[in-house]
């Protein structure tokens, strides 16, 4: 937090974790003139007896209010990318959110790459779409006999509604479920809609119907496919560190590829 | 479908087509406009990586590696006792439909022994890409080997379905690739890429006004440079990139070192070409393509071969200190790109930043620079180091710390 910001005026933000929520938190610090020690989205998490803490309910006016004037601020791309960054869902991003927004308002350098602010954001943004990125090469489908092909991943972040596009505009031919173990809901695809689902058991958000299994090749094209894998390494050059960089370990119980067997 | 064939033959096929080290599948733009399967990413994916690092992208497969050359450095020449296998058009196609409806590709990439003559050949690998292309409408990526001595008609046919095309020239110089191929020229690898490369162009003026004319290998072109199975010096091989970049227009050239498969006593007897070198032609590739350097900044005929100590940056710091140290408050961008440890995406934030005030050593830190080698050439609103025009003690200082690493390395391996 800025020093000049702080004082005992100060105090912690507790809202419900969703966009619109901390829009809210934004209005309500600029509305109430109390700047955030910290933003929270579990009023537990406060420990600090000496500041008040202020519980934020999420207002569709007043975050609109702000989501104007901040994108007539910074415009739709950088908009896009606060969201982004969001999506995260950690404390101190959150407060990085609300201190960026804090200095759009109050004509600060929103582009000033010195800043500790700006730069965070900017790691963030990076985190974040590389997670992405890896979801988008990581999940594996599974052909099922309802003609549903089905896939789990396990997110470090809810990069979900990120990925939404790519796969909506890769396979607009097929019936496809995305399941995010962690968070208990996935998307659907069916004629190019994307809609988010939730499912009964959080847990193993994939557990099938007792009458669906996997289609009648579908082992065998797993089956080819690790062959494809274990043929194309070049044992000589053995790095696994250079593979777990690239591939982090918590992915493989999801990817074919990587589990034992077959 | 017959498994069991199937598996053998993919196990053949793929382990046969792994020593070309082209993985990418970037640089296209094909979008899925038929509702059909998949579409060709700008960004390229990487959907897996392999116990040695690295990244599995496509279906990388010989259509057979039954071949009539005898090229020393190929595990499939003639003469080299290897199980042979060969699929059917159909069987690759089943094969890229079904690993990329389950996500495991990006698409196909398609090579060949010559089992006929070079004609027959390419015309069966252009049918598997006409086949996904207009039977089952794949939208995805696929890069297809061109064969020497093909007719231009079967080459043109290709790109028409393809986004990139390949042609290895393999070893880096016309003597040498005589003596261990020959049956084999240079010029028979650059007459076809000179043929695409006009296309190319010719097309891409084309759809600038007409925006229906077809898409023609959309990502390019691509070689791939075999190090250290001949005596070829770095500066050879990096004049030839150069070369190749410049008149034939190629997107990337793969640097691939070479791996000892071979007990031909045409080949030398070497061990394993050092990675360190393979990784220092890339970075010496990059700074020719995106850094403005030009070869003779790297490499003279009196120096011919890389340091294999220092990255090529560094390498070219400490051979011109009169260039140093550069003011980060004052420098052109083209400067600041020849710091080590500054690369473009730190430059950018660097001319950002700049604008709102002087810059600081913790600035650049926050901003990503690599300091451990950027701080002995830069200055700071005219404050330098101490060392910034003595080479012969920085060099020492700046290999250290990879040493040390290299130890560490060591003792986990």
């Amino acid at each position: 937090m800025r020093p000049t910001w702080l004082g005992m005026n100060a105090r912690h933000y507790v809202y419900d974790g969703s966009w619109p929520g901390l829009l809210t938190v934004v209005f309500t610090l600029f509305n109430e003139k109390r700047p955030a020690l910290s933003v929270v989205r579990d009023r537990l998490l406060v420990t600090d007896l000496f500041h008040d803490i202020r519980e934020v309910v999420t207002d569709e006016a007043s975050a609109t209010r702000v989501q104007g004037s901040a994108r007539s601020l910074l415009g739709a791309r950088r908009m896009r990318d606060l969201w982004t960054c969001h999506l995260a869902e950690r404390a101190d991003v959150d407060r990085l959110l609300v201190e960026f927004l804090t200095i759009a308002f109050t004509g600060g350098g929103v582009n000033d790459t010195r800043d500790v602010t700006v730069l965070g954001l900017r790691q963030w943004r990076k985190h974040v779409s590389h997670e992405k990125h890896q979801m988008e090469a990581f999940v594996r489908f599974q052909e099922n006999t309802d003609g549903v092909w089905t896939s789990t991943i396990a997110p470090a972040y809810d990069v979900l509604p990120l990925i939404a596009t790519h796969f909506r505009k890769r396979y607009p031919d097929m019936e496809w479920v995305i399941a995010d173990k962690l968070r208990g809901y996935g998307l659907y695809h069916r004629n190019g809609q994307v809609l988010p689902v939730r499912f009964v058991h959080e847990k193993e958000p994939l557990l099938p119907a007792p009458h669906i299994e996997a289609a009648k090749n579908e082992s065998a094209y797993v089956a080819l496919w690790k062959t494809y894998f274990r043929s194309v390494d070049i044992p000589e050059r053995r790095n696994l560190k250079l593979q777990m960089q690239h591939m982090p370990k918590r992915h493989w119980k999801h990817m074919v590829e990587m589990v034992a067997g077959g | 479908m017959n498994e069991a064939r199937l598996t053998e033959k993919l196990s053949v096929l793929a382990d046969a087509a792994k020593y070309d080290v082209s993985c990418a599948s970037s640089g296209s733009s094909r979008s899925n406009h038929n509702g059909g399967l998949g579409n060709a990413s700008k960004m390229g994916i990487c959907h897996s990586y392999t116990s040695d690092g690295r990244c599995v992208s496509l279906l990388k497969i010989l259509l057979t590696n039954h071949c009539i050359f005898d090229c020393a450095y190929c595990v499939s020449r003639r003469s080299n006792d290897v199980r042979r296998a060969a699929f059917t058009v159909q069987e690759v196609v089943d094969l890229t439909m079904n690993f990329y409806r389950r996500n495991y590709i990006e698409g196909l990439f398609l090579s060949s022994g010559i089992f006929k003559d070079a004609d027959t050949t390419m015309e069966r690998l252009v049918r598997v890409a006409k086949e996904l292309r207009t039977v089952h409408k794949f939208n995805g990526y696929i890069h297809l080997k061109t064969i020497p001595g093909a007719s231009e008609a079967l080459i043109h046919e290709a790109g028409l379905w393809a986004d990139r095309l390949s042609i290895n020239i393999e070893i880096p110089s016309d003597a040498e690739l005589q003596r261990v191929a020959p049956e084999k020229t240079h010029e028979q690898a650059i007459k076809p890429m000179r043929y695409l490369h006009k296309t190319i162009v010719g097309l891409k003026e084309e759809r600038a006004v007409v925006k229906r004319a077809p898409l023609f290998a959309p990502a390019g072109q691509s070689t791939q440079l075999i190090v250290g199975a001949t005596p070829d010096s770095d500066h050879t091989i990096l004049g030839l990139a150069h070369g190749l970049y410049q008149q034939q227009g190629l997107r990337r050239v793969y640097y691939s070192g070479y791996v000892p498969i071979s007990t031909d006593v045409r080949m030398p007897a070497t061990g394993s070409t050092p990675m360190v070198r393979e990784n220092r032609l890339y970075q010496s590739d990059w700074l020719l393509r995106f850094y403005g350097f030009s070869v003779e900044d790297l490499l003279t005929p009196e120096q011919p071969d890389l340091d294999l100590d220092l990255d090529p940056k560094t390498a070219y710091a400490l051979r011109h200190p009169e260039l140093y140290p550069v003011e980060v408050n004052e420098a052109p961008p083209e400067m600041l790109l020849r710091v080590p440890g500054i690369g473009q995406k730190s430059v950018r934030l660097i001319l950002q930043a700049r604008r709102h005030g002087r810059v600081r050593m913790e600035h650049l830190q926050r901003m990503g620079v690599v300091l451990k080698r950027a701080r002995y050439f830069l200055s700071f609103s005219g404050t330098a180091h101490a060392l910034v025009h003595r080479p012969d003690r920085l060099r020492p200082q700046l290999i250290a710390p990879l040493r040390q690493k290299a130890a560490q390395l060591d003792l986990f391996a």
